[in-house]
């Protein structure tokens, strides 16, 4: 019986993990074995290198690490059914959830966000990295398995994409570019080309390649159908704007044609009450700017202002993020603030209970409901009216200063132009 | 005759099992000669099909492992957990009862004695 020195078992170990087998409990079953059958059957003083060699060869066809790829493939069934059936559920589960976030989004309800970020994590973390192991588990070429990944990747960019738009997160259109490039030009092509060529799959293969192709040119109508929502914006925008200042003009030419009837009585403080007031609205307007996509107050690109994703920037800048019961910010606290001031200035000049600038709470037109006088003018509203409502403010006060400046026996005869409703 | 690697793949498990049943506690080298020697030479399990089978019946919960140290080298130990105890007579009768349905498959006639 052959006698193994401490340096040969380290030799053998070091061979067996040059040869590619890298489990460790595996490397230490083959070293025990090659072990014992040396023990067992070379001579006392045979030749330990050659019998390694010839013993070692035995156990392979072409590779000793033949033995750890089938382990892993075994390993890998036993996997295979619980891979699959999670891949199901969590594919079934972020779809629905993510389904049910877009309904919310649309409706406005609470808990939208939360939904479809946990639906597109699901799918793109857990869904699509399963669906892939799989299905390159299932294909035998190379090619196969990189159209598989090129699609993976493909999904898990559109997910990402449309996480990153409803979000409002920098980024979202590049993804949505870089997926529909990516599918129009690379892995549709690749798929109709290898699919027509077999008479079994030439029906479905086209009939796949169609829904596909109008998948993406349903994305890409998603993402790119601003402009007309941007000019109907800019539109509705420009033509209140323009009403408002034509109507100023005129009743500031009323106001001069009537003007000096009676002796001006300037009052400081409603004087100081309006331009504070009005700078406020300013800076409001400006922050309001800054904080929306792609638009700076520096190079104030007016095409912008309409865009889809500025729709929810006033809210959550004025209200924080949108929910059931909305509670006006801290901005439109002090500006109520401000603006109840100068309508209490007005009432002592005028002597008058009436309150120039209407605070009082408003019925939706549409829904009916009774809304407070900020949600009913800057909650989910669009940047444009929300920008064109404040504009519509500065103006009332301005006449308001303008009054101040006047006679108070004319006062009456002027008319306010009312700011525009909030979009739903 | 020594019997085809395909005939055996499908039957290694339950090979394996019934030896670990039969003997409480075995290691890889002691599995391939107690087959050798109980078929008297005509089963020759091959460490490439052994040591994989190993490894998933141990991921199945089928087998546990012990290990000792001889030397400077590990020995593992395989042994069965109760569940590869119901396992085994599970993959036995299975096993006979393939043989019964091949032999009427094949018609295979008993030899005479």
């Amino acid at each position: 019986m052959y006698r193994i020195s401490e340096q040969q078992i380290d030799f053998i170990l070091n061979d067996i993990s040059a040869r590619g087998v890298e489990m460790e409990s595996l490397q230490q079953n083959l070293l025990d074995h090659i072990c014992c059958i040396i023990e067992h059957e070379l001579e006392e003083n045979g030749d330990f290198e050659r019998f390694y060699q010839k013993t070692v060869k035995s156990f392979y066809k072409d590779a000793l690490w033949e033995i750890e790829e089938e382990t892993l493939q075994l390993l890998m069934f036993k996997n295979y059914y619980t891979m699959k059936k999670t891949m199901i559920v969590s594919g079934t589960f972020s779809a629905a959830v993510m389904s049910l976030g877009i309904f919310f989004k649309f409706m406005h309800w609470p808990g939208a966000s939360i939904l479809i970020i946990l639906g597109i994590a699901v799918s793109s973390l857990v869904f699509l990295p399963l669906l892939f192991t799989l299905k390159a588990k299932e294909k035998q070429h190379t090619k196969d398995k990189i159209t598989l990944a090129i699609a993976t990747l493909a999904g898990a960019l559109i997910s990402l994409a449309i996480l990153f738009k409803v979000m409002h997160w920098p980024g979202a259109n590049l993804m949505g570019t870089i997926f529909v490039g990516l599918m129009i030009l690379v892995y549709i092509p690749v798929y109709f080309f290898s699919g027509i060529k077999n008479p079994d799959l030439k029906v479905n293969t086209i009939v796949t390649t169609i829904i596909m192709i109008m998948g993406c040119g349903l994305f890409l109508t998603l993402v790119n159908s601003r402009p007309y929502i941007q000019d109907n914006a800019n539109e509705v925008t420009n033509e209140v704007l323009q009403e408002s200042y034509v109507s100023m003009s005129e009743q500031t030419r009323m106001l001069s044609s009537t003007a000096c009837m009676a002796p001006p009585v300037k009052d400081d403080r409603l004087e100081e009450a309006c331009n504070m007031t009005c700078d406020r609205i300013e800076t409001l307007k400006l922050s309001l700017i800054n904080s929306s996509e792609d638009v700076q107050v520096k190079t104030v690109n007016y095409r912008e202002l309409g865009k889809l994703d500025n729709y929810d920037a006033p809210t959550i800048a004025l209200f924080g993020s949108p929910n059931q019961d909305p509670v006006p910010g801290a901005d439109l606290k002090v500006l109520r603030e401000q603006l109840q001031t100068i309508n209490l200035l007005m009432k002592e000049k005028l002597n008058t209970p009436v309150s120039l600038i209407d605070l009082s709470d408003k019925k939706n037109l549409r829904s009916g409901v009774t809304q407070s006088w900020e949600i009913h003018y800057f909650y989910c509203t669009p940047l444009a009216n929300v920008l064109r409502n404040l504009t519509q403010l500065q103006i009332n006060i301005r006449f308001i200063q303008l009054m101040n400046k006047r006679s108070a026996g004319m006062l009456q005869t002027i008319k306010f132009v009312p700011p525009v409703d909030s979009a739903d | 005759m020594i019997y085809s690697s395909e005939l055996i793949k499908g039957t290694l498990k339950t090979i394996v099992l019934k030896l670990l049943a039969d003997n409480k506690k075995m290691y890889g080298y002691e599995i391939t000669q107690k087959v050798k020697e109980l078929t008297f030479d005509r089963i020759q399990i091959t460490e490439g099909a052994l040591y994989p089978t190993l490894h998933a019946l141990e991921s199945d919960g089928l087998v546990t492992t012990e290990t000792e140290f001889i030397g400077k080298r590990v020995r593992k130990y395989y042994s069965l957990s109760p569940s590869g105890k119901n396992k085994t007579k599970e993959k036995v009768s299975e096993l006979a009862d393939f043989m019964e349905t091949m032999k009427f498959l094949l018609d295979i006639k008993p030899k005479s004695i």
